[in-house]
């Protein structure tokens, strides 16, 4: 590339600034996205990939089937059983669990609640190696923690954290030992505070050695140095044969599986994930669609810069017979080529620091926080712009090199340069996007404002007291509360729940049967504790027999179950199940009330069958008011009341609807991308169609000319070109068409309660994709069309 | 039929005004066939574009038919170009991917006349031109002098009144060249006015009237005596 080369390519694009900016812009645009997908994709790829040994780190899952049918698909484990692992299999270095909390965490006189603690035992921080900044970490003293580096600052700002006691939940005295440097987002272990489970043997709420029932802890192993996964699964076999004891008497089968760490993160169709999942296919569907984006704008790139080309034909004529060699000319597009992609570069950075906000806002994912290999990010990317910009210049330099310099003027070269159907794809694309983000859209929307069967419409939840956690008079001290609150003007009931809609339920039982039948149900069932106000509170209708009371001993035995329980249960009616008993972890309850069925975790799921118990909840739970009238006026009153009752505890609150609807956010999140990238593939497509239209009209300004001294009229052009493109419209929409409709189907499937696919929803799509396409076509035939037919005839 | 009075055109590009035409005053009777000759570049395209309503004057009018037709904007000079001129060109531009049939036909697509007298009227034209066995054959395909009996068979095509020939015989070897001027003179005798722009003496030896054009202005009028003096 010498002087020459960039001064005569400069001009040019100097002599076609529109042309030249829109290339950059096609470009830039084009690795924008493609540096914000590839980012985010090799932030998904280096999860949890960080901890040393990781390769020799697995999570041991457990499933448990009866008579062919899944009853248990676990991530979590008994607690028993991390204890017998050692002994039982030499390969196992180190074993260790964890349990999740969020906890109300106490320093002096501030509060800080819902801080995300990890409870931990055995040989956890030889598992996980967390880098200690100051300080050590130990399991043997109950009464210690170590907390993160930005969370001690947070607390402690300049003092030193270590030797300070927090008090946590009810008064359990935690002093730091260690500060952590902050784990990176993308592990999916992601705590500020880490907190030793041997403290609940010495209050005496676990068993110092635990039993294997159950399923409600994590359990992590590290292998000995060349180990393989499969020979430790086998010798998990014994283990349940050995442990598991329970299982063959209820015909039950138990399963132990080892997830590597690196694929913990990826895996979706497990219960009880400890962090955040993301479908595997879904970040190869990113790269693909990173990959399209590059050659989709390098295309573009093709298609305009080729048209301008046509345009200089002559000048390579000219060149050629002033000696130039074919090289020569390719190494002119290459100059091009390099310029405007280095622009397109520099702008594209620039873009990417300005949308660095609006990418993480939409993916809610900020990966400077986690761990990515920029390096090889960076490397990578040069090295595929490179490749790019050679490719490039090489196919738009053909045009240059069928330049003939024995001919005064230059032949035409041929129309069809498949161009068209470059376009017809993009167009493509578009027609999948918008009809995609229809429906994601008219999905949430329906989600939103389906019937739930419960209301939760102006309904306050608070966070249960945690303070009072180990208090045994915390249910007393419940029922005063609610009754000096149900005494303000707007609220109308109140209720302690230990979960609220939109949640999961946290229990589920896996051992119901009636006692009059022999077999237990293969169905886990999630069973909730409630007290007599819930319903009024929830708005649920009791369909046969009667609502919890009070005093609540009276309730110890009776449950209460949704219609759809009673069907599983076998009973014909809600009627014929009322005194009936239940047999409950090997415990009799009798059914007292049957209430409708309703959602308690969205349209997502078909509404399932639950047990309410008469309980207070464990831990904190939440207490829940349905008010009326001034919010803000019952919230004061609220907080003043709370404050008499509750003196060592914030009062945190949110409302019922809101908090129910965030479980959509996946889907809000997917339809914000979505409707993004349709922005963006609708700005490609027409960026390539106005490419090709000029491309097209250059060619044919002579004709256009001719047809105009002929009585052509400005209408009758447009009118040609856009006849010529519309073809290929068409094809796109309706090979789009069909296909979105398949793959929307198939989306929506995933939802027990799902939209229609409306007509409207492609007519719409059609209108917009036409409405598109004749602006393009417009805007650039428009200028041919009125071209002075004088100078087109004179155009060769 | 044409009369223009002062007419001026100037073409500016970012440093250079040339002045293509100076206060031309020019005027063509009905029936008439007048030769514009002048060297390279003094303005006779210009002026022919102009009169063909293919571009407007900077200054000046331009009556056709008695209107002043200087201002008019594009779509109104379209409407008024359609059927009432049919241009020549010397380098015939047809177009190479409509054939024969299709090149003659376009003018009366766009004047919207129905596809079986557009039919009637092309194949009346191509026999008359001596071209109709060439009808489905592709401009490539044709020798020069049928290229440019096509051109004139779309020119005549829709009946107009006025044919402007840009050096109809440009790329014409003189064989074919004297059929054209043959054929452009039955035109004319048969009531078409013509215009022809040309360098070439012995073609104007073809006209009524020759128009002598230099910088923009025209300088002289020469006569051909037994008819022109008739007409005037």
């Amino acid at each position: 590339m010498n002087i020459i080369n960039i001064r005569s390519t400069i001009n040019h694009l100097r002599n076609n600034k529109f042309h030249a900016i829109l290339n950059i812009f096609g470009l830039a645009f084009g690795f924008l996205f493609f540096l914000h997908i590839s980012l985010y994709v090799a932030y998904e790829q280096a999860y949890d990939s960080f901890w040393p040994d990781h390769e020799k780190i697995f999570r041991v899952n457990y499933d448990i089937t009866q008579a062919g049918e899944q009853v248990l698909h676990s991530t979590k484990t008994p607690r028993g059983l991390f204890r017998v692992l050692k002994d039982e299999i030499p390969e196992i270095e180190f074993s260790g669990i964890a349990y999740i909390e969020q906890v109300l965490v106490r320093y002096e006189d501030r509060y800080f609640s819902d801080q995300p603690d990890l409870w931990v035992e055995g040989d956890f921080y030889e598992i996980f190696n967390l880098e200690l900044l100051r300080g050590k970490a130990t399991l043997n003293a109950p009464n210690t923690c170590i907390i993160s580096e930005s969370k001690a600052r947070e607390i402690f700002g300049n003092e030193d954290p270590i030797g300070k006691v927090l008090i946590v939940n009810e008064g359990m005295r935690h002093e730091i030992t260690g500060i952590f440097k902050d784990l990176p987002l993308n592990s999916h272990i992601h705590f500020d505070y880490f907190m030793p489970i041997r403290i609940w043997v010495t209050m005496g709420v676990i068993p110092d050695v635990d039993h294997f029932y159950g399923s409600s802890w994590w359990t992590y192993i590290k292998l000995t140095e060349g180990v393989s996964a499969e020979m430790v699964e086998k010798s998990l076999e014994t283990v349940i044969d050995k442990y598991f004891t329970h299982l063959p008497q209820q015909n039950r089968e138990g399963k132990l599986t080892l997830q590597p760490l690196n694929d913990i993160h990826f895996s979706t169709l497990r219960d009880g994930e400890l962090g955040v999942s993301t479908q595997k296919s879904t970040v190869s569907a990113l790269m693909l669609i990173a990959a399209l984006i590059l050659m989709v704008v390098w295309m573009n790139y093709v298609i305009l810069s080729t048209a301008l080309s046509r345009k200089r034909l002559n000048v390579f004529a000219t060149l050629r017979k002033l000696g130039a060699s074919k090289m020569t000319l390719v190494k002119l597009a290459i100059s091009e080529s390099v310029i405007i992609n280095l622009g397109a570069v520099v702008l594209g950075a620039f873009l990417y620091l300005v949308t660095h906000e609006t990418f993480t806002q939409m993916t809610g994912v900020n990966i400077r926080d986690g761990l990515v290999d920029y390096t090889t990010i960076l490397v990578l990317t040069f090295m595929l712009i490179t490749i790019g910009i050679v490719i490039t210049a090489f196919i738009s330099s053909i045009p240059m090199l069928k330049v003939n310099p024995a001919l005064q003027q230059q032949k035409k070269i041929s129309k069809n340069s498949g161009s068209q159907w470059l376009v017809a794809l993009q167009f493509f694309t578009s027609v999948f996007l918008v009809i995609s983000s229809i429906t994601v859209t008219k999905q949430i929307r329906f989600m939103q404002k389906a019937e739930l069967g419960i209301e939760l419409e102006e309904v306050i939840v608070l966070n249960g007291a945690a303070s009072t956690h180990s208090d045994g008079r915390r249910r007393e001290n419940f029922i005063t509360f609610r009754d000096e609150v149900a005494q303000l003007a707007g609220v109308l009931n109140g209720t302690a729940s230990m979960n609220v809609p939109g949640q999961a339920v946290r229990f589920r039982n896996s051992n119901i049967s009636r006692p009059e039948q022999q077999s237990i149900l293969t169905q886990q069932v999630p069973v909730s504790h409630i007290d007599d106000g819930y319903l009024e509170t929830y708005g649920l209708q009791l369909l046969a027999g009667n609502n919890f009371e009070q005093p609540f001993w009276n309730d110890s035995i009776n449950v209460l179950i949704s219609e759809n329980m009673v069907k599983l249960l076998d009973f014909n009616s809600p009627a014929e199940a009322i005194n009936r008993q239940i047999m409950m972890d090997n415990r009799l309850y009798n059914i007292k009330g049957v209430v409708n069925d309703f959602h308690h975790e969205g349209l997502k799921k078909p509404a399932e069958p639950i047990i309410f118990t008469h309980v207070h909840p464990y831990e904190f739970g939440f207490y829940s008011f349905r008010i009326t009238g001034d919010v803000n006026h019952v919230i004061n009153q609220l907080s003043r009341i709370w404050r008499e009752h509750y003196p060592n505890d914030p009062m945190d609150y949110f409302f019922s609807n809101e908090y129910f609807n965030q479980q959509y956010k996946d889907e809000q999140r997917l339809s914000k991308i979505l409707t993004w990238f349709t922005l963006f593939s609708i700005a490609l497509a027409s960026l390539g169609l106005f490419g090709l239209v000029s491309f097209y009209a250059q060619q044919r300004t002579k004709e256009i000319g001719i047809r105009k001294v002929n009585g052509a009229t400005v209408t009758d052009i447009i009118k040609l070109l856009f006849s010529f493109f519309i073809r290929y419209e068409v094809s796109a929409f309706l090979l789009a068409c069909p296909l979105a409709w398949y793959f929307m189907n198939r989306w929506l499937q995933g939802y027990a309660y799902q939209t229609q696919l409306s007509w409207w929803i492609f007519l719409l799509t059609g209108i917009i994709a036409i409405a598109i396409s004749l602006i393009s076509v417009f805007a650039q035939s428009y200028k041919a069309a009125t071209r002075n037919p004088v100078e087109a005839i004179r155009y060769e | 039929m044409i009369q223009t009075k002062n007419l001026t055109k100037i073409f500016r590009t970012e440093e250079i005004e040339t002045l293509a035409l100076n206060n031309v005053n020019f005027e063509v009777k009905n029936g008439e066939f007048v030769a514009v000759m002048g060297p390279s570049g003094c303005g006779k395209s210009t002026l022919l574009n102009i009169i063909g309503l293919l571009d407007n004057p900077d200054d000046g009018n331009y009556f056709f038919d008695g209107t002043d037709v200087a201002g008019y904007k594009e779509s109104q000079r379209t409407n008024l170009r359609k059927g009432n001129i049919g241009f020549v060109f010397q380098s015939f531009n047809l177009i190479d991917e409509l054939n024969v049939f299709e090149n003659v036909e376009l003018p009366l697509m766009y004047l919207k006349i129905p596809p079986k007298k557009r039919k009637e009227m092309v194949h009346s034209v191509l026999d008359r031109m001596n071209i109709s066995h060439r009808a489905k054959h592709f401009p490539q395909q044709l020798s020069g002098g049928q290229q440019q009996r096509v051109a004139i068979a779309r020119a005549v095509v829709a009946n107009p009144k006025l044919i402007l020939a840009d050096e109809p015989t440009g790329n014409l070897d003189s064989k074919n060249g004297l059929e054209v001027m043959n054929l452009l003179t039955e035109l004319n005798r048969e009531g078409t006015t013509i215009v022809m722009v040309t360098h070439s003496l012995h073609d104007a030896g073809f006209a009524h009237r020759t128009v002598n054009l230099f910088d923009g202005q025209i300088i002289t009028e020469e006569f051909k005596k037994e008819l022109g003096e008739a007409l005037l």
